[in-house]
């Protein structure tokens, strides 16, 4: 028992490390922007995506920002993909594609199997560019997003681009606030701090673009995948694509408002990351592919990085068994100072990442909320714990996939 | 005291200090001082003419006048409502010195002429200027931010320090340092010795460049469709004379041999080296340092990590597709000649041909 916890010590001891090295490396090291100077261009043709399942709260807003983008417009098509909606955004779709002929084409899908990759996967018929953006339908674009996601694709060897995903209803509650912080905290430190340090940032399906060649290449979208977008990451890097993130190509989004929704959203990101983790971990560390040694270790950790929930509850359970147990009062204490340190240093690091987030983003007041966020922990510890626990007796108790999509809660317009 | 009692202020001072750390969170919870989104969709960020324009619409109540001034071939102070103060150029026969009362190098007013201006030598102006005619400054004069609607000259050993934009040509002769934006709708011509950050115009000509065949754009046309990518392992060398028909990138260094032609995208993960007349129709990147060899010809984007070097008579980018060359450190040779933005983070530099 004490060896196990000893392990368990030592892989949240290296995600620890993880986090202050991102975190120093953003607060000091080298900030790599290689693409976000590209303002003059003979620009490629573009197609953007908008999946789109029961989204007449907020369909409006996005179709009304892509319209208004400064990308040259008949190298633009905007592609509103209706996927089996059951409320008005057929309506609202067709009368944009009404309105900007030629620039906006409806995309309506009645039937066929469930989710965004599948969604996507039918609408790629559509799709005659080699540049494809891809944004979910509560994003609200700037105008000059668009370019500024399309730049990296000058790059050869990039077939991935992701940019900053920023919450924009966080005053409502107390979880918009703490998603709020979360999201400052991934995007800001760590996917710039992997962008900056050559390793693997992690492409969203959302704010995102893929190279349309690239994406052929590895078998179009997985549509058995709960996150295709980290799928995507994973089959971009085994064959030899980047994925590279853009900190200041920043897109509002909407995060969700009550912690129902937002415990259903973060098991299905835990779900499909372990099934990510499940598909291609021993490939990517042991197999023969194009992804250098920092890749395999960094995409390695990344794909755990939703495992490590149900292993620290183990950890703590594991603590305090060998701690009563008493048969050795060196294990005991030795297994009390590992859960210590731990708590002391190792859940320090998410925070201090969040803090340095703020920091970046200049917004020094909104940090006081950061004690708070150890109840969105607790609460992301045991959701995501429960998806691992559903996912291994999966097998046992028959559940199939199933694709649950995010409330909004924008009022409509 | 009782047991009880002794129990319940201890829970309660514990209680206490569990949530003192707690209370500017609770504080700004309530109070939502800092609940807003983040200010971070940059509408105009990338709009190289963006500070130009917001000082043309500032400048909106002044120009009546001027053209006033200019009829009446006078010159007029005043100030604009935020106190700042102006002064009118319109009459050309009056020295600057003297319209603008200036006892010593330092110019405190907002500068706007209707005139053909001419300035002294070692001026250094705190406000901006705008010019309605053409520009010629005195040498070693200072401007905090500059506009123009014809061509602007400046002389040897002068600076904009945030922005200058030109409707028409803008001239900086040898020592000039250009730091912030400098645009031009027409033309932007540097000699040697000047430093620059970003450029952008639809012709940037780095000393004497011999007319405009270099940049016809069917020499660097790109391919019409998606071309392979061949990804290699390790350094490459490409043969000079060699023609590549797929985007190519190599992890390692990459040598580009004399007179090669590649036909797409081109990256190199640590140096590339492109010998004289190399054309590449598509993008150029490294992530490192980058040398452009004499009459280079580079259609798309060309972007370096940390430093390029650009030999004379390399042609960037065309007429008809304009495009953008950046990275930290650009040391560029007189002779070179640059389509759309040259843009360098920390310091551009023309360097004397030799």
């Amino acid at each position: 028992m004490i060896y196990c916890l000893f392990l368990i010590v030592a892989v949240i001891c290296i995600y620890t490390v993880r986090h202050y090295f991102f975190t120093l490396n953003r607060l000091f090291g080298f900030q790599r922007h290689p693409y976000v100077d590209i303002d003059t261009a003979d620009w490629p043709n573009v197609t953007v995506l908008v999946a789109a399942h029961n989204e007449e709260k907020v369909i409006t807003h996005i179709l009304t920002a892509l319209a208004e983008v400064n990308y040259p417009p008949e190298r633009l098509l905007i592609v509103p993909v209706n996927d089996r909606s059951t409320d008005g955004t057929k309506q609202i779709i067709d009368r944009f594609a009404s309105e900007h002929p030629g620039r906006i084409h409806a995309f309506h899908r009645t039937g066929g199997k469930g989710g965004k990759a599948a969604a996507l996967r039918d609408a790629m018929e559509l799709v005659r560019t080699e540049v494809i953006l891809i944004f979910d339908a509560d994003y609200i674009p700037g105008a000059g997003l668009i370019k500024q996601l399309v730049a990296p694709f000058f790059d050869p060897e990039v077939g991935g681009v992701m940019g900053r995903v920023v919450p924009l209803n966080v005053g409502r509650n107390l979880l918009t606030r703490l998603l709020d912080l979360e999201r400052a905290g991934g995007y800001q430190v760590d996917q710039q701090a992997r962008m900056n340090l050559r390793l693997v940032p992690q492409h969203g399906g959302t704010v995102a673009g893929v190279r349309r060649s690239a994406l052929h290449e590895i078998g179009g979208w997985n549509d058995s995948s709960l996150t295709e977008d980290t799928d995507l990451t994973y089959r971009l890097l085994l064959a030899g694509w980047k994925t590279v993130y853009q900190n200041r190509s920043e897109c509002y989004e909407e995060v969700p408002e009550i912690w129902s929704v937002r415990i259903r959203q973060i098991m299905r990101w835990a779900k499909g990351h372990n099934q990510a983790m499940v598909t291609y971990a021993r490939r990517l560390f042991f197999g023969r592919h194009r992804a250098v040694w920092r890749e395999r270790v960094d995409g390695l950790l990344l794909l755990g990085v939703y495992a490590m929930a149900p292993v620290t509850l183990l950890g703590w359970v594991l603590a305090l068994a060998v701690f009563y147990q008493r048969q050795n009062l060196f294990d005991g204490l030795l297994a009390i100072l590992c859960l210590t340190t731990y708590s002391a240093v190792g859940n320090f690091a998410a925070f201090f990442e969040i803090a340095a987030a703020a920091r970046l983003d200049a917004t020094p007041i909104r940090i006081r909320i950061l004690p708070l966020l150890v109840l969105g922990f607790l609460v992301s510890i045991v959701a995501v714990s429960r998806a691992a626990m559903s996912q291994l007796f999966a097998p046992l108790t028959g559940a199939k996939f199933h694709w649950d999509k995010t409330e909004r809660f924008r009022v409509s317009s | 005291m009782k047991p009880s009692a002794a129990t319940a202020l201890l829970v309660l001072s514990e209680s206490v200090l569990l949530a003192l750390p707690l209370l500017p969170a609770i504080d700004e919870l309530l109070r939502k001082r800092d609940a807003k989104p983040l200010e971070v969709i940059q509408k105009h960020a990338g709009d190289i003419t963006y500070f130009a324009r917001g000082f043309r619409s500032y400048l909106g109540p002044l120009l009546e006048r001027l053209r006033q001034c200019e009829v009446t071939r006078s010159n007029g102070r005043g100030r604009l409502k935020n106190n700042e103060e102006y002064l009118l150029l319109g009459d050309d026969r009056e020295s600057f010195v003297r319209a603008a009362s200036l006892h010593g190098p330092l110019c405190e007013l907002l500068i706007a002429a209707g005139i053909n201006a001419t300035l002294p030598n070692g001026l250094n102006f705190v406000k901006e200027v705008y010019a309605a005619k053409s520009l010629l400054s005195g040498e070693r004069n200072s401007f905090r931010a500059l506009l123009c609607d014809e061509d602007v000259r400046l002389r040897q050993g002068s600076e904009t320090m945030r922005w200058a934009h030109a409707v028409g040509r803008f001239r900086a002769d040898a020592g000039c340092n250009l730091y912030g934006r400098v645009s031009s709708d027409r033309e932007i011509l540097l000699s040697h010795g000047c430093t620059f950050q970003r450029l952008h115009a639809p012709r940037i000509a780095l000393g004497y460049v011999p007319g405009d065949r270099a940049t016809s754009s069917g020499a660097v046309a790109q391919a019409t469709r998606p071309l392979s990518r061949r990804l290699i392992d390790g350094d490459f060398e490409i043969r000079p004379g060699e023609v590549i028909p797929e985007n190519l990138v190599a992890r390692g260094t990459l040598r580009i041999g004399a007179g090669a032609r590649m036909l797409g995208g081109v990256k190199g993960n640590r140096s590339v080296i492109l010998e004289e007349k190399v054309v590449v129709s598509g993008s150029l990147i490294s992530s490192g340092e980058m040398h452009i060899g004499h009459a280079c010809r580079i259609g798309g984007p060309l972007l370096a990590e940390h430093r390029i070097e650009i030999s004379s008579g390399a042609v960037c980018g065309t007429p008809d597709a304009p495009t953008t060359v950046s990275s930290p450190i650009v040391n560029a040779t007189e002779g070179s000649l640059f389509h759309g933005t040259l843009w360098a983070r920390e310091t551009g530099q023309v360097i004397a041909r030799r």
